[in-house]
């Protein structure tokens, strides 16, 4: 096809670049490269042969970061670690210099500079960001046995006088450095994550902090989160005595950053009259608490959900928009949007509080280190009477029973809460009353999927089938999120491609979703399916019992783990009645099994009763994290739910 | 699908008396609201659709030299929540020095109430800058979006220098629309290609414009196994002629062609004293003309470094210090080239040794089906060397490294081609391969255990087809990768099996055909009763959903090429247990298109079960299907699948049973 490789011809051309002396590598990474790397396993892709960062902080508040990384390639499909990137903040930081070089395994090197560079926005969904990086990519150059490096000067004016350092990724990590040096009469101290606390080297007022040798970390399925498996470093530093020159902040006490978040969220929940106006409009039909809370709730959920953020250099990323603006706009962010609600409660006499949380895994928040950068979501607490029932209430010391609800989450009601929340440590904000609080957490029976199945078998094994799944919770949830995304024809698709995966042939006549409002999911569809059970000789009649595949399962096929498994609650339950052929009598059933287990139980049970199979499997999984020595009960228990949702009936002819 | 190319005349000069001034056409203000359109509940075009344009209208405007601005006005209902979120936010990319102007949105609630967008609630942003390069996107977030609202945005794209020239106008958008319209003003004569629109043409507007409409256009939907979005999307292809001809011959227009690429690229393929020199050691003692065809064809391929391949292992920066080859003869000295010189120097080599070796162009079926009646050479999408054996027309192309002797790549089969010639450029259409040209050869010695479990040794063969894109797609990755695109692949249909000692070979062989061996093993893979146990044979079928799951199709179904499956699975039975049942599924046959036939047999010794399959798909050339047939497409699949899923009983026999 040489159209094309006419104009990839051209492009080279044009873009070719003069090499007039071979290009040599910095003595730093030279000497990284020279290191003898140990033997590790043939999926390790990369290690990581230097990862350095020297910070300097000025007397002015002015943070100078030098960033020093090698990475050695030990196979092609690392090839994508040969990259730098650096992020900034376009009004309070630039990233100064950034070079890159990479020494090939025969010794010649690359260099890279400024016209390698590519500055992107950090999230192009966004409708205005003010995060950029600046990168660097040495992909297409690497391959096995080649050594990528980088190092980047950056300068920023932080918000915080606190760091955060990750000694590695998932990559194996040869020498790891974090180095903080402060001006005459500073201070810093640290924290250590998922490590034995580290003590940091001390000369002067620079303060070093060193792992080595730090291993890789494997993907594995149901594995927590690589932040919570690596180690990690938090730092704050301050001026030893009062008077500091500084205008970033730091933080001892989670009150401190519940009194500094406060400032910045108070001023902006005042609500004028239009704000007052529709909330009393929303609440008129109200005769409960609760309703004027699910009211108000559900009209801001239902808001867009849109992020601008300007000035985030100066806080304005913990700042939501006016409640009125919001409300004119219809649009917002999560601290927006829970900003308005805590308005609109305040203008029919109901007391909330904003809440930051981290939203993506449950564990992300540590109580050892006050930094409002531990958050990245905001949802709401509202002060509720005793009138008030609901699981999501919890009992603070100061502030009296707060119902927990997310604004943002447009799926999930008043009175649940979204899973990666559930458990998790987030801060109320609420002054000087404001604590770090664990967020509730929903018993196992307030989220489950119940399935009932009548079925009609022919004896040539035809099916005709009436499916009706009723969730709660969370797992309604799951269904409604799929069923308001998804358009009606893509929706029917993806019933219609369940149903193939337990029933080939299936023909689906009904799909009919029921998104209710109190939380409820529910889901009908009938169905039929020509040869489901397969006729034998004339006179055996096989066929399985579980018609419908479950959405979710879990596939642990390794025969080792090195992670811990970390399990999600789950509760499901299904009940097949199946109308047998006339002239056909069971003739084998499956055996009965009855797995229980610390994280979980299942049982199946079968029952013939007046020309009618009655199977009936139940799955209760408690939300967990089990060490990886387990790992073999764990894979056995879910291997066991597999082999049963295979086992057939049969049935043979009179 | 219409694809005869029309011409829009020199409206400019026409109308140039009647000239207004430009803003009064141009949509500076806003168009009254329609209180039916408000009051609209329900979609009009799609059934079910979250938004709906009430019109989308692009005024482009090539009129000058300088600047090419094209000109856009919205308006869409919003129906849904879904609509409401896919409506709301708008990104306006655009490129370098061009420029996004004129900046106007608004929302229409249900009511009547207007929210207009703020000027300081568009922002600019800079997507990414590199080397001197920016992508730049202007963005707003509509203020106050709600279902049964309306939105209308419009906007002015300035392109500095640009043209309207190749320039694509979609008319089907992810979004139905009640209403579609282009206006056009080109600087001069222009043409244009239609592709599914109908019979709707462009006709004189006002202001030296030319406009197209089309009403009740439905969003466009990707669906498995469709053609070429190209073949089925409605849409317009505008370019500039070298004359003003108000008709295009397409043969005299394709003639003209086929003389000028001949004049072009006689020398590169010229068979100067170097190449005919080393035809005596390339072809050797070949005597057939496809003997010595062949011999050249692998002479090109495996001798000569394809420098445009992606495998080759040269480096961005390698190929940047490549010298470039000016002739047949310097590819042959530096055993080394581009894609294209590889071909140059298989036509000298041809012509050194007696035949008569041309360039042809071709369509690329990957992008669009292509029929001569595209008059422009754009549409020409790839190319090879024809040679004439006797009074055929033989195709070849050894840029392609991993295509069989005598196949072309699959995007270029079934297409008009043009065969250069420098006095009467001559039309052929390449054939499509027969299934048996492109087979997926499975065999399998395994054993089943009392408890379930399969275990045992497999190996798989991808020839024609199936072995180029397999090697294509593996030959830049590392073993690694390879091995767990495999392991992937297995486990997408048997989530638990083990898979270890793995095998893949050939990968960046040109002649011999790709290959997969591993172990496997497979607990549970038969499922045990108290006296039974049940298996499906056909372990390569295992765990395959059924093609084609949804139950309505919008577009034609479309396979790039035929294809034969041919499996071999032979299974030792657990000790103790007997065959209760061997009965096979019914063969299906429907000529030529497809045939499937499975099989099972036993061994005298009652041990050892084997299963055959042999199934084809494609035969005839039949690889497209109107949407008219999905149904029985459908239905033919889930057959196959069906027997594909069959199983087989083994009782435990008597002697052990009572034991």
């Amino acid at each position: 096809m040489f159209l094309r490789v006419v104009g990839l011809c051209f492009v080279l051309t044009v873009f070719v670049t003069p090499i007039l002396a071979a290009d040599e590598a910095p003595a730093w990474l030279q000497q990284a490269a020279s290191i003898k790397v140990p033997s590790y396993d043939k999926e390790v892709p990369a290690v990581v042969l230097t990862k350095e960062q020297a910070v300097t902080v000025n007397e002015d508040g002015r943070v100078v970061t030098v960033t020093t990384y090698a990475v050695r390639i030990l196979a092609r499909e690392g090839r994508d670690y040969a990259g730098a990137a650096e992020l900034y903040l376009t009004n309070s930081g630039k990233v100064r210099e950034l070079h890159a070089w990479l020494i090939r395994a025969n010794g010649s090197v690359k260099k890279y500079g400024s016209d390698d560079v590519v500055d992107r926005i950090s999230d192009p969904n966004d409708i205005y960001d003010e995060y950029r990086v600046k990168m660097i990519d040495g992909s297409r150059d690497a391959d096995a046995g080649t050594v990528f490096g980088y190092q980047s000067i950056s300068e920023e004016r932080p918000l915080f006088n606190q760091d955060l350092w990750g000694f590695q990724n998932r990559l194996p990590t040869l020498v790891s450095r974090y180095s903080l040096a402060l001006p005459n009469g500073w201070r810093a101290t640290s924290v250590t994550f998922n490590h034995e606390k580290l003590e940091p080297n001390v000369s002067g007022s620079t303060y070093t902090w060193e792992l080595r040798d730090l291993a890789p970390i494997r993907r594995e399925p149901a594995s927590p989160v690589v932040a919570n498996l690596a180690a990690q470093l938090a730092v704050n530093y301050f001026v030893a005595d009062s008077g500091s020159s500084s205008a970033a902040r730091t933080f001892e006490t989670w009150v401190q950053v519940s009194r500094w978040v406060t400032d910045l969220h108070d001023a902006q929940a005042v609500p004028d009259a239009t704000v007052a106006a529709k909330a009393r409009e929303l609440t008129a039909n109200s005769k409960t608490e609760l309703d004027r809370i699910r009211a108000i709730g559900q009209f801001v959920q239902h808001l867009q959900y849109i992020s601008i953020d300007i000035g985030v250099g100066k806080g304005n990323g913990y700042r939501p928009h006016p409640a009125s603006q919001v409300l004119a706009k219809a649009y917002g962010d999560c601290k927006d949007k829970a900003n308005l609600m805590r308005a609109m409660l305040k203008a029919v006499n109901i007391t909330a509080y904003p809440i930051v949380i981290f939203l993506g895994d449950s564990k992300h928040v540590r109580e050892e280190w006050a930094s409002p950068s531990q958050f990245n979501h905001c949802i709401i607490a509202v002060k509720v009477s005793d009138e008030t029932q609901a699981s999501t209430i919890i009992q603070h010391p100061a502030l009296g029973r707060l119902l927990v609800f997310d604004a943002t989450d447009e799926h999930t009601v008043v009175g649940d809460l979204p899973d990666e929340e559930q458990g998790s440590l987030a801060l109320i904000v609420a002054g000087d009353s404001g604590t770090l609080t664990r967020m509730p957490t929903m018993p196992p029976e307030s989220s489950q999927l119940n399935r009932q199945a009548d079925v009609v078998l022919s004896a040539a094994g035809d099916i005709t089938a009436t499916v009706k799944e009723r969730s709660t919770g969370q797992a309604a949830v799951n269904e409604r999120r799929l069923f308001r995304q998804l358009s009606p024809a893509d929706y029917k698709q993806t019933i219609e491609e369940w149903l193939a995966r337990g029933t080939t042939t299936a023909k689906v006549s009904r799909v009919q979703p029921v998104d209710n409002v109190d939380g409820g999911f529910g889901l009908d569809v009938d169905f039929s399916a020509i040869a489901y059970g397969q006729l034998m000789q004339e006179r055996l009649l096989v066929f399985k019992p579980a018609i419908v595949s479950r959405r979710e399962s879990l596939f642990l096929t390794e025969a080792t783990r090195k992670q811990p498994i970390v399990l999600d609650s789950r509760a499901f339950t299904e009940t097949v009645r199946v109308k047998l052929p006339a002239g056909f009598a069971v003739d084998e059933l499956p055996d009965v099994v009855k797995l229980d287990t610390s994280f979980g139980s299942y049982k199946t049970t079968y029952e013939v009763k007046n020309g009618e199979l009655v199977f009936v499997r139940a799955l209760a999984q408690r939300a967990a994290t089990i060490p990886a020595d387990q790992y073999q009960a764990v894979r056995s228990f879910f291997e066991k739910i597999r082999a049963a949702e295979q086992a057939p009936v049969v049935l043979v002819k009179n | 699908m219409k694809f005869m190319p029309r011409f829009i005349f020199p409206l400019l000069l026409v109308c140039l008396g009647c000239a207004f001034p430009a803003a009064v056409f141009a949509g500076d203000e806003w168009r009254p609201v329609a209180p039916a359109d408000l009051a609209l509940k329900a979609p009009l075009v799609e059934k079910d659709a979250d938004a709906e344009a009430i019109f989308w209208e692009v005024r482009v405007d090539d009129s000058v030299l300088e600047e090419l601005s094209l000109r856009n006005y919205i308006r869409i209902k919003v129906f849904t929540d879904r609509g409401k979120e896919s409506q709301s936010k708008i990104d306006l990319p655009y490129l370098g020095s061009n420029r996004i102007k004129d900046i106007a949105a608004r929302v229409i609630k249900a009511d009547g109430t207007i929210v207009e967008l703020k000027k300081e609630d568009v922002f600019e942003r800079t997507i990414v800058k590199a080397n001197g390069v920016k992508v730049k996107a202007k963005s707003f977030a509509l203020p106050g979006v709600e279902p049964g609202c309306i939105v209308e945005y419009r906007w002015r794209e300035v392109r500095p220098g640009g043209s309207a020239n190749r320039l694509r106008l979609q008319f089907q958008r992810d979004i139905p629309a009640e209403s579609v319209t282009y206006f056009l003003k080109p600087y001069r004569g222009m043409r244009y290609m239609p592709f599914n629109t109908g019979e709707t043409k462009f006709v004189n507007d006002k202001d030296g414009f030319s406009r197209m409409s089309l009403n009740n256009v439905p969003a466009f939907h990707e669906e498995p196994q469709m053609p070429p979005e190209d073949q089925v999307r409605s849409w317009v292809f505008l370019y500039y002629t070298e004359t003003e001809d108000t008709k295009i011959e397409a043969e005299k227009f394709w003639k003209d062609k086929g003389r000028t690429f001949y004049e072009v690229f006689k020398d590169s393929m010229k068979a100067n004293d170097d190449v005919k020199a080393a035809i005596p050691g390339i072809v050797g003692d070949a005597v057939t003309p496809e003997e010595k065809l062949q011999r050249i064809y692998d002479f090109c391929r495996i001798k000569i470094k394809n420098t445009s391949d992606d495998a080759s292992g040269m480096s961005d920066d390698e190929r940047k210090k490549l010298k470039e080859n000016k002739s047949a003869a310097d590819t042959l000295k530096r055993s080394m080239g581009s894609g294209l010189d590889i071909d140059m120097l298989f036509a000298a080599l041809a012509r050194a040794a007696g035949f008569d070796a041309r360039l042809a162009l071709s369509g690329n079926r990957e992008d669009l089906f292509f029929n001569r009646g595209l008059t422009n050479v754009s549409f020409l999408g790839s190319s090879f060397i024809a040679v004439k054996v006797g009074e055929q027309w033989e195709y070849f192309s050894p840029a392609e490294m991993y295509t069989t002797f005598g196949m072309l790549g699959w995007p270029e089969e079934n297409q008009e081609t043009l065969i250069t010639d420098p006095k009467d450029p001559i039309w052929v259409t390449t054939a499509t391969s027969p299934p048996e040209k492109s087979v997926e050869k499975r065999t399998a010695k395994l054993s089943l255990l009392e408890d379930g479990t399969l275990e045992g040794d497999v190996r798989i063969e991808y020839s024609g087809h199936l072995g180029f894109d397999k090697k294509e797609y593996n030959d830049d990755d590392s073993p690694s990768e390879r091995e767990e695109t495999l392991r992937g692949s297995i486990k997408r249909r048997i989530s638990n099996a083990e898979v270890s000692n793995i095998q893949i070979e050939n990968v960046a062989d040109l002649v011999k055909p790709f290959a997969y061996a591993y172990h496997i093993r497979v607990p549970g893979y038969a499922q045990r009763t108290g006296k039974r146990i049940f298996l499906q044979p056909a372990f390569f079928e295992h765990g395959v959903a059924p093609l084609f799951s949804a139950s309505d199709r919008k577009q034609a179904v479309y396979f790039h090429y035929p294809w034969l499956e041919q499996d071999e699975v032979m299974i030792q039975l657990p000790a103790g247990y007997a065959l209760d049942n061997a009965d096979a599924p019914a063969p299906l046959r429907s000529a030529p298109v497809t045939e499937y036939i499975p099989s099972i047999g036993i061994s005298k010794d009652g041990k050892t079960m084997l299963y055959k399959r042999r199934f084809f798909f494609g035969g005839g050339g039949n690889i497209i299907f109107p949407v008219t047939s999905y149904s029985n497409l459908k239905t033919l699949f889930e057959i196959i699948n069906k027997a594909d899923n069959h199983t087989i009983t083994l009782k435990q026999a008597a002697t052990t049973a009572s034991n």
